[in-house]
């Protein structure tokens, strides 16, 4: 019965009913959404109404329950109505936003990573759709139900827009760099759904890291002299376009509110950008980015997240940003940021001598860990970049590839961070504020560079010989214990000093710090002075300690190369115990 | 090692292979799954991958579906390579994993028409074709039914029609008979056979090894990451036939005073007494077989049946990887 069955088979047709065919038909399939098959797969099964019925209605209760009664409230006060429903759009962009950045986001995470669980992401992974067109499938399909749901706001934005009377560029200003923000966190939820292995922390993350773009780093970070990481978030782009329509004003108010205090142009080195155009570059730069990596873990799930040349280049475009947004302070042109505003750049010596250069090296540092974790191979890739070089007839792997396990390239990224440290510090020099804090240039600022140099080859090295997992117990037990047990002792004599130091310095973290405090410079009154000494003494032990620390992990690792070379370079005496490959049948 | 080259290839010129393999290694940190595979399948083969748990079969079928990345090795599918066009051998291959998933919110029909469509079939073609493969799965009353609501069996089946929607040259199923019933198991041999007869080559790995040899027209043992012996299904049947037999001996008589003699001859290595029958691991070929025979009879014992049982590839691999005497022994077979 199954072979009279197999007659009724028709075969598949010819190349010509192909979409897959290259040339214009591969064009169009990548233009049009409804032929990429995956983003159909999500039409089909995230907007079936039986599903997706809860969250219409939702939608729509949520925003036209907001449109009418914010309307209503200020129509009745004796607002006119156009002002009126110019104010109802900030309201409708958070709801918006909440739809899209925050419930989207997760979604993407979330949907692709239960596929991954699920192992159907190995079924798309072996269809002959290119890697890009599933990409873009999987983005505009995993939050369909969002864009549908930011559809059924579009009446409540058309009427803010024309009873508001909002000019059609300022609208399509906003919602173009809103879409780009969209598709900025929806990247980042693709990259964590290509990378974390559990749904729900791929979910919480996607969300909190949103969370944190929009409302942490506005509201704090960037007010500590990164400000260029508020641009990854749509409050510059509110602040420029959105309130001086809402408020009628052509100048954006000194509100003193964070999350709208952008004022102006960027500052980046001796120039200025526009808000827009910086966050259309900065954000393209990051979509790019997470593209990079939902492509590299696509076409293998073994691969590291980036290359070593792309988290270089990344390295190297972190650094040109956030010493181009804080130039303007250290040459000495002018303030650009609201938190010290009310501050003149005179009144600011030692905040920009010992602040500036401290907050850089830990934002750099924390980066290198990031971008080491990634790079840096596992034993098990080293062995298999070992064995593959060895059998194509060369010593190791070429320096760039994914299993080289190359100190170069480590000395690589720490010539890049130190580079811009130095920079940061010649500035800092050239415009006085060391004389103007210290009377002269401290003795000691060789200090900070010296210890950035050695923390990040020391992490290197901490992933190179111990592994992840190894590298996480040496974070918690030497990076963190150190400061919690001199924080204990301190606590109990209520003082810091010398020894208090020397358990301090032990941990890498307050030996950097403790290397970027001029401590011996500073005129200190009589009372601190002991603690003023015990910093001199931290910074010596902490060197000291990393630099053991580094000795031991490259005995470690060196020990380690040995044994998989060996390993590698005697594959006969390992297969002797083994029945012998037979031949092959041809 | 027994050699299985074509006695004659100037009279059957062999066809171009569909899977050629060469030295293919992948290794789990300083554990070798697979340990320089050599490999070669041309159509029309249905290749049986046999071996116990941890013996490389999975990572090899990964590794041949581009969904892990070898250490070392060349590996090309109807002249494509890998490693260099994966996206032209993902239109050449299908690959059905261990306990296949199906999308749990997808119609069974939605699942189809999703990968025809990612294999670039449109329109009517598209619908025609999962049609096709849902009748050959014997599913289409189960068309609209959802991915979640599928029982294990039917899971296989409509992942097994996702495999054949776009015709593969070279299908890869990792144990696909896991959870099917009798009938879909004779169906799915069935729907092999018909692929093998139109040009396809065919790699099954399964731990039902009788299942293997219903269906395969050649084999493979892997033990230890290592491709142990290989070849067309008669011939490794043949070799092993040669070296190693279990032989089946009815007695007239007293069997154990037979048993007793049996016991001191060259080649017999193990024996079981079931009554007046003997079973007997006999090493050594058709002549050593037939010069025992004649001792028996020379010896004066009354033999009323002296058959050599036909290996399965249960004792080939328990005489490859060393345990065929005892294989006998358990089994009694």
């Amino acid at each position: 019965m199954s072979i009279a069955l197999e007659s009724k088979v028709s075969p598949v047709p010819e190349l010509e009913a192909r979409g897959a065919a290259s040339g214009r038909g591969a064009v169009t399939d990548a233009l049009l959404p409804w032929r990429n098959p995956v983003f159909m797969r999500y039409v089909r099964s995230r907007l079936r109404l039986r599903k997706a019925i809860f969250w219409y209605l939702v939608t729509l209760i949520a925003a036209t329950f907001v449109v009418s009664l914010m309307y209503t409230l200020q129509t009745n006060s004796g607002t006119p109505a156009e002002a009126a429903a110019r104010s109802i759009w900030i309201p409708l962009l958070v709801m918006q936003g909440i739809i899209l950045m925050i419930k989207g986001a997760g979604s993407v995470s979330a949907g692709l990573i239960q596929d991954r669980i699920d192992q159907t992401l190995d079924y798309q992974r072996l269809t002959p759709v290119s890697p890009l067109r599933n990409l873009v499938g999987y983005l505009c399909g995993l939050p369909v139900l969002e864009y549908a749901m930011f559809a059924l706001t579009l009446p409540h934005l058309a009427f803010v827009a024309v009873v508001g009377r909002i000019p059609p560029d300022v609208l399509l200003s906003v919602y173009c760099s809103f879409f780009v923000c969209v598709v900025m966190y929806h990247m980042t939820g693709i990259a964590a759904g290509m990378v974390i292995r559990r749904w729900i922390f791929g979910y919480m993350l996607s969300i909190l890291l949103v969370l944190f773009v929009n409302v942490m780093l506005p509201a704090f970070v960037s007010q500590l002299g990164l400000r260029f990481f508020q641009y990854l978030s749509v409050w510059p782009v509110i602040a420029q376009k959105v309130v001086p329509v809402v408020t009628g004003s052509a100048v954006v108010p000194q509100t003193g509110n964070p999350f709208l205090a952008v004022f102006g142009d960027v500052p980046f080195y001796r120039w200025s950008m526009s808000p827009f155009v910086f966050t259309l570059l900065l954000q393209g730069a990051l979509i790019l980015t997470f593209g990079t990596i939902a492509v590299r873990r696509w076409k293998s799930s073994t691969r590291h997240s980036l290359s070593k040349p792309f988290a270089l280049a990344f390295l190297l475009g972190f650094l040109v940003v956030l010493i181009g947004n804080v130039w303007p302070i250290v040459t000495r042109a002018y303030m650009p940021f609201p938190l010290f505003g009310q501050w003149s750049l005179d009144e600011l010596g030692e905040v920009v001598a010992i602040s500036l250069p401290l907050v850089y090296a830990y934002v750099v540092w924390f980066l290198c860990i990031v971008l080491l974790a990634i790079v840096v191979p596992t034993h098990h890739h080293v062995v298999r970049g070992l064995r593959r070089a060895i059998k194509h007839g060369r010593p190791a792997p070429r320096l760039w590839e994914d299993d080289s396990a190359s100190l170069l390239v480590y000395a690589l990224f720490t010539v890049a961070a130190v580079a811009g440290l130095l920079v940061l510090l010649r500035e800092i020099a050239a415009s006085g504020y060391f004389v103007e804090s210290f009377g002269r240039s401290p003795a000691t600022v060789w200090r900070l560079p010296l210890a950035l140099t050695l923390v990040v080859i020391y992490t290197a090295l901490l992933f190179q010989a111990l592994g992840p997992r190894k590298a996480m117990l040496v974070v918690l037990l030497v990076w963190c214990l150190p400061i919690l047990a001199s924080v204990v002792l301190s606590a109990q004599t209520e003082s810091f000093d010398g020894l208090h130091a020397v358990v301090h310095s032990l941990s890498p973290v307050a030996f950097l710090l403790m290397s970027g405090l001029p401590a011996a410079e500073v005129g200190t009154p009589e009372a601190l002075e002991g603690a003023v000494s015990a910093v001199g003494i931290g910074a010596n032990t902490g060197l000291v300690a990393v630099a053991a620390q580094i000795v031991v992990l490259w005995l470690l690792w060196s020990r380690r190369s040995r044994v998989s070379y060996a390993l590698c370079r005697s594959p006969v005496s390992a297969a002797a115990s083994l029945p012998p490959a037979s031949a092959s049948n041809e | 090692m027994s050699t299985l080259d074509d006695p004659s290839p100037a009279l059957h010129p062999r066809p171009e292979p569909v899977l050629e393999v060469h030295n293919l290694r992948v290794d789990y940190g300083s554990f070798t799954a697979v340990h320089d595979l050599d490999l070669t399948l041309t159509p029309g083969e249905i290749f049986g991958l046999a071996g116990p748990n941890g013996a490389g079969k999975t990572s090899t079928i990964r590794v041949l579906a581009t969904l892990l990345e070898p250490t070392y090795g060349e590996v090309s599918v109807a002249g494509s390579d890998l490693f260099e066009e994966p996206e032209a051998v993902h239109e050449l291959i299908g690959y059905m994993p261990d306990l296949a998933p199906v999308i749990p919110d997808l119609k069974v029909w939605e699942f189809l028409d999703l990968y025809a469509a990612s294999h670039g079939l449109r329109g009517r073609a598209r619908r025609e074709r999962v049609d096709a493969c849902l009748e050959r799965v014997r599913l289409t009353n189960a068309r609209n039914v959802y991915g979640r609501a599928l029982s294990r069996g039917m899971m296989q089946r409509v992942v097994l029609a996702k495999t054949l929607l776009h015709e593969p040259k070279l299908l890869l199923l990792d144990e696909p008979a896991s959870g099917m019933d009798p009938i879909a198991r004779r169906d799915l041999r069935h729907i092999l056979e018909a692929l093998a007869e139109g040009g396809a080559a065919i790699i099954v790995s399964s731990h039902i090894l009788s299942e293997l040899s219903d269906m395969c027209t050649s084999v493979g043992i892997m033990h230890g990451g290592r491709l142990l012996e290989h070849g067309p299904m008669d011939r490794v049947m043949s070799a092993i036939d040669a070296e190693a037999a279990q032989i089946r001996i009815e007695i007239v008589g007293d069997a154990h005073r037979v048993a007793e003699w049996l016991r001191a001859q060259p080649g017999v290595e193990r024996m079981r007494l079931d009554g007046s029958t003997i079973l007997l691991a006999f090493r050594g070929d058709r002549a050593a077989r037939s010069a025992l025979l004649r001792s028996l009879v020379a010896e004066g014992f009354d033999v009323a049946g002296f058959t050599p049982e036909r290996s399965s590839i249960e004792t080939l691999l328990m005489s490859l990887i060393g345990g065929g005497a005892s294989h006998v022994d358990s089994t009694g077979e």
